[in-house]
């Protein structure tokens, strides 16, 4: 049985996942189910190589439940159950960890709208934000990596001072060889290991809340879309050493600020994985059309930080841009007047 | 949590903006205000706080400067100038505030419509009787027209500049006999006073009612000069064929020449019009602004034949020796000298004056006469209109500098909404690095060498532009003892 559904023991409707109450809920009877209490149906049930399906069939209705390679979880687009696909959650699929829900899919599109009236530039009708064509509660498989570094380098630098003797002005450059060694050790850099969602995207959405961590059960699931990853952790090794390279070269910078510049001949970074945990983060995704184009906005299922490039109405650009030379322009000669016009 | 950032980047830069010239502004009017006396009072109420303050501020400067209490005052009692001079001494605690000591005293009194001056000790020694009409007339034209404070300010200016223009034969004895008339008589009469009456018109008119002038010298205290200072400091001229003898004669001021075109550098029209720009500019400012050509070849050094014309011609905005910027044009030794006077003096220092003169050696190198003499009044005029000490050519004065540092500014705050507009990386370095772990395990550092280079000064001094030589000198004082700023160069 690779599709498992929650049932409520009480009165047999689906139960979902509740992010007030942070329980299994029943909306029909209001059963509350602790789920770090519950046994996994997961770990009940030992898959057998027919598991392995091609298709997947709703046990409420019947009907074929439509997924995609990735999906983990999802609904029953018939009846609207929520699913969970079991053999895609097992082995080196299950997901170490889970970050459940803190927002809520009312309050997720509240605070969306709020983003919205906020906008500066962006149209009017856009800012009332009321054609939100569809939203996702979407669990985001991310590698969260323990990356220990050892960085050496060496370089040269100098010291410049400058002073002033009789007639002359005075530089004297002094130049140094310098060599550090550095350790520098980075917990949990998250990268998300979904195709279909931007890097750029995810990386505005950190940072996700590493205390509301929870070990993964299936449950959590119940009533959003998740998906498995499309990339391991060895392929999404670069990107993560990329990420923190830039981190690594601040630190360096930090150790030679007694110098008036610094060149840096030989770097050696030695980056090695102590630990690579896949985990699922949440994620608002919301569709929204705004003059015939639709556009996708991410939000932070935990924070509530938006991201997404809304449309950006040309005219209020130009207005800000107007106004502000102008009061630019105005203070300047304000200050000039008063500076210059002092009569005596 | 956006628009509150933006508002808080928009006010930071505002703030910069407004912080460096306000400390300047605040920076100045705060040195300033240290160790002033109470000079002026204004117990009418026709001047405003602020311009008893300003003109107070002047008093103070010019007073100190020369010795001299300039003393204020507006009255509209029917008292002597003794009384309201006894009741503001009382009202105020300081001994410094309205002392008679060495003063020079103007009392307008708004009731008889009358202008009182009385000067004491040092102040008389330096204005005589004819001074103090001179004075009168000038403070009488302001007054009579209604505008107080120029009143005032026409008044300790022209204090200032008859004291320093040159000393009266200040015979030893005289001080002490003035001081010991005041103090033996009570009723006002010892002093030189000078008294301008108006025929009280009625009418509506605002042309000048102050026609009469009487001067009376009373008690026999005789301040009459017996030689001038002019003269008896002419053995310093002697060496110098005086070729500006012949202005000396008080008739050619009438005419209100301002260009002197002695080279002949000028066409009949280009002469007309520029004289009259001069007119206008010279009246705005309150300023003559003189050119003098000359390609005589007994010309000597420009800088003491700009001294000597303003010796003799006494140039002077409606006065003789008075507020004065001469440009003064050697065709025979190629040089030209600028040299301000008085109010000039103060709006022109050598700095400004380089400038001037950077701006026009190039029209005369290129024999553009016209052109460079018109350079000449406008930034003159201009320069004017700056507070002195402020470069007026200063780039963040100019309105296209400022205009395009608003677009700047504008552009990077709205291009910055653009690209922000979808969300932002809010996580640094420090949201990932484990603290506990991070560090330097080892480090060395070498010295390896030192090169030490070395460049002469620019000294900004000798820095004018190609087509006008090197400046030097700057000012200095005529032999008459007029004091002016200046600046010398060929072109």
């Amino acid at each position: 049985m690779p599709v498992i559904e929650y049932k409520c023991s009480n009165c047999g409707s689906g139960m979902e996942y509740d992010t007030y109450s942070e329980m299994l809920t029943c909306h029909s009877c209001g059963r509350q189910d602790n789920i770090q209490d519950m046994q996994d149906p997961m770990t009940k049930y030992v898959f057998t190589e027919e598991d392995a399906a091609e298709e997947y069939h709703c046990h409420s209705c019947g009907a074929v439940i439509i997924t995609e390679a990735e999906t983990s979880a999802t609904s029953c687009s018939f009846c609207g159950s929520a699913v969970v696909l079991g053999d895609r959650l097992k082995g080196n699929l299950a997901p170490v960890k889970i970050i459940p829900f803190a927002i809520s899919k009312e309050e997720a599109v509240m605070e969306f709208k709020r983003w919205c009236g906020k906008g500066l530039i962006t149209p009017k009708g856009f800012m009332s934000a009321n054609r939100i064509k569809g939203i996702t509660g979407m669990y985001v498989p991310f590698w969260l990596y323990d990356l220990q570094n050892e960085i050496e380098v060496h370089g040269r630098a100098t010291k410049v001072s400058k002073y002033r003797s009789g007639d002359y002005d005075y530089t004297e450059t002094a130049h140094y060889d310098f060599y550090r060694e550095i350790c520098l050790d980075y917990i949990k850099v998250p990268a998300d290991a979904s195709a279909k969602m931007t890097d750029e995207i995810m990386d505005k959405l950190e940072p996700f809340p590493y205390e509301k961590l929870e070990n993964f059960k299936t449950p959590y699931l119940a009533g959003y879309v998740a998906e498995t990853y499309s990339y391991d952790e060895e392929e999404l090794l670069p990107r993560v050493k990329e990420k923190i390279q830039e981190y690594i070269f601040e630190f360096i910078d930090s150790t030679v600020t007694e110098y008036t510049s610094a060149k840096y001949d030989k770097v050696h970074i030695h980056t090695e994985t102590q630990r690579a945990d896949y985990v699922l983060l949440p994620v608002w995704v919301l569709h929204y059309d705004y003059n015939k184009l639709e556009y996708t906005f991410a939000m932070n299922g935990q924070t509530g930080k938006v991201v997404g490039k809304p449309p950006i109405s040309k005219s209020k650009v130009f207005a800000w841009f107007a106004g502000l030379s102008a009061i630019f322009f105005l203070v300047f000669q304000l200050v000039s007047y008063l500076y210059i016009g002092g009569k005596f | 949590m956006r628009r509150p950032r933006v508002i808080a980047v928009v006010l930071l830069f505002a703030a910069l903006l407004l912080a460096i010239p306000m400390e300047m502004i605040t920076g100045s009017v705060s040195a300033a205000a240290t160790n002033t006396k109470q000079l002026i009072d204004d117990s009418v109420g026709v001047l405003s706080k602020k311009e008893v303050k300003e003109l107070n501020e002047l008093a103070n400067r010019y007073g100190s400067e020369i010795g001299i209490n300039i003393i204020g005052i507006v009255t509209d009692k029917d008292q002597g100038t003794w009384e309201v001079l006894q009741d503001l001494y009382a009202k105020n605690n300081s001994n410094e505030d309205f002392s008679v000591s060495n003063a020079a005293v103007l009392i307008l009194n708004t009731n008889h419509e009358k202008i009182y001056i009385n000067v004491f000790q040092k102040a008389a020694d330096h204005l005589d009787d004819e001074r103090l009409s001179s004075i009168t007339d000038i403070v009488a034209d302001e007054y009579g027209e209604g505008r107080y404070k120029a009143a005032f300010q026409r008044y300790i200016e022209s204090v200032y500049q008859y004291v320093t223009a040159g000393s009266q034969a200040v015979d030893s004895g005289k001080n002490s006999t003035v001081s010991s008339m005041i103090s033996s008589t009570n009723d006002g009469t010892t002093f030189t006073s000078t008294t301008t009456t108006t025929s009280s018109s009625t009418s509506g008119t605002t042309s000048s009612t102050f026609t009469s002038t009487t001067t009376s010298t009373t008690n026999g205290t005789s301040f009459t000069s017996s030689s001038s200072g002019e003269s008896s400091n002419g053995a310093m001229n002697s060496s110098n064929p005086s070729m500006f003898k012949k202005w000396s004669d008080p008739s050619y001021k009438k005419g209100n020449q301002l260009i002197f075109d002695e080279a002949k550098l000028l066409t009949g029209r280009e002469y007309e019009e520029l004289q009259e720009l001069a007119k206008q500019y010279s009246e705005e400012r309150k300023t003559d602004m003189i050119i003098y050509t000359t390609n005589d070849p007994l010309a000597y050094d420009v800088k003491r034949m700009t001294q000597d014309f303003y010796d003799e011609y006494g140039p002077g905005y409606k006065m003789r020796h008075g507020n004065a910027i001469i440009l003064m044009v050697d065709m025979t030794h190629r040089e030209i000298y600028l040299a301000g006077f008085y109010k000039a003096k103060v709006y022109f220092d050598d700095d400004r004056l380089d400038q001037i003169r950077d701006k026009i050696a190039p029209y005369l190198a290129d024999k553009e006469y016209k052109d460079g003499f018109l350079t000449y009044l406008k930034t003159v005029h201009k320069y004017m209109g700056y507070r002195p000490g402020v470069n007026p050519d200063n780039l963040l004065l100019n309105i296209w500098v400022q205009l395009g540092a608003a677009l700047v500014i504008g552009g990077g705050i709205v291009t910055l909404l653009v690209y922000r507009s979808g969300g932002r990386v809010t996580v640094d370095a420090q949201t990932y690095e484990d603290p506990n772990s991070a560090g330097l395990v080892d480090y060395s550092d070498q010295y390896i060498r030192t090169c030490t280079t070395r460049t002469r000064r620019y000294s900004s001094s000798s820095s004018s532009s190609s087509s006008g030589g090197g400046g030097s000198g700057g000012g200095g004082t005529t032999s008459g003892g007029h004091s002016h700023s200046g600046s010398r160069g060929s072109f």
